[in-house]
């Protein structure tokens, strides 16, 4: 059975839903940083299938350019993120999210 | 071929993302998140990405890797694992919800009639130098596209017949000059968005320096 562009996007909604499963239900910073990226990842699986499967026979590149900067940005994130995370745990000593609640009203 | 290798990578990346949800060993964790980013470079692969496979590699597996075990290290949580919270229940029941709602109306889209020919694609008028020195003007379509097949040809740039005297076709190698194409077109590119993307990764690398740094050295 050939491929089409609902293989792809099935399997990018089910990494996508894990990720969110992760993202809401995990105390621990780094694993919620790590099901962000899966989520990212899975929206970048649906950008590229588009541009290979809209168009008949050709790849419409602005899908990929798309995913790159996704990437780029992703990249970024992580960064800040993991910073964020070594100076919430040098002052507080811990990464548990349910504890990091001196804004909360 | 392409759709056994398809479903076998896509196996390994729903599954390791699954263990990455359900492992108590943070650094297990993160060791099946990146080999669900390297699936996930294989799925590109089948879907003729060559490029972001090879940047999803360098990038996820590579760096995001690197960076993930020095958060896990530098936090040493490792003993008290990777609990849920309070609404694990609820979460689970909104994932697999959401997971419902897309798969539904993925399924029931009529992909066959969602798809464009290339002439229905946008244009634009572009000016051409030509050799004579002239500049003409020509109609060309808004996106950079690459084509799935490529007509073989000799030195002299003629099709190369076979037996039955037909043109012979060949997957198109590689995709890397079609995303430069793409990125730095003069017309049709993202150039300004490179620029604004390089100036972020800078803030995030100050960002990163200044939010880790202690703070006895001031």
């Amino acid at each position: 059975m050939d491929l089409g562009i609902e293989h792809y996007l099935v399997l990018s909604a089910i990494l996508f839903s894990i990720g969110l499963y992760g993202t809401l239900s995990k105390r621990n910073a780094v694993v919620i940083l790590m099901c962000i990226e899966i989520m990212l990842n899975s929206v970048n699986i649906a950008m590229v299938a588009f541009s290979r499967y809209l168009v008949p026979d050709v790849v419409v590149m602005t899908g990929h350019v798309f995913a790159i900067f996704v990437i780029t940005v992703a990249a970024a994130e992580a960064a800040v993120g993991i910073a964020i995370i070594i100076a919430i745990y040098g002052t507080r000593h811990t990464i548990d999210v349910e504890q990091a609640d001196l804004m909360k009203w | 071929m392409t759709s056994v290798a398809f479903y076998i990578i896509a196996a390994v990346a729903v599954g390791s993302a699954i263990a990455v949800v359900r492992m108590q060993d943070v650094f297990r964790a993160a060791l099946f998140a990146i080999l669900s980013f390297f699936a996930v470079a294989g799925i590109y692969v089948t879907l003729n990405a060559d490029f972001l496979a090879v940047v999803q590699v360098l990038v996820y597996v590579g760096a995001m890797g690197i960076l993930l075990m020095f958060g896990i290290m530098l936090t040493r949580d490792i003993q008290q694992g990777s609990p849920s919270n309070r609404i694990n229940a609820p979460s689970l029941l909104v994932s697999v919800l959401v997971m419902a709602v897309m798969i539904t109306v993925v399924i029931a889209t009529d992909w066959e009639d969602a798809t464009y020919a290339v002439a229905d694609l946008p244009t634009i008028e572009r000016q051409v130098e030509t050799t004579e020195g002239t500049t003409v003007t020509e109609q060309v379509t808004q996106a950079i596209l690459m084509p799935d097949k490529t007509l073989v040809v000799d030195e002299k740039g003629n099709p190369v017949l076979d037996d039955e005297g037909e043109e012979q076709y060949e997957s198109t190698k590689g995709s890397t000059s079609y995303v430069s194409d793409a990125l730095f077109d003069k017309d049709r590119g993202f150039v300004l968005p490179f620029e604004v993307a390089s100036v972020l990764l800078l803030a995030a690398l100050i960002g990163a320096v200044v939010l880790v740094r202690s703070k006895d050295e001031e």
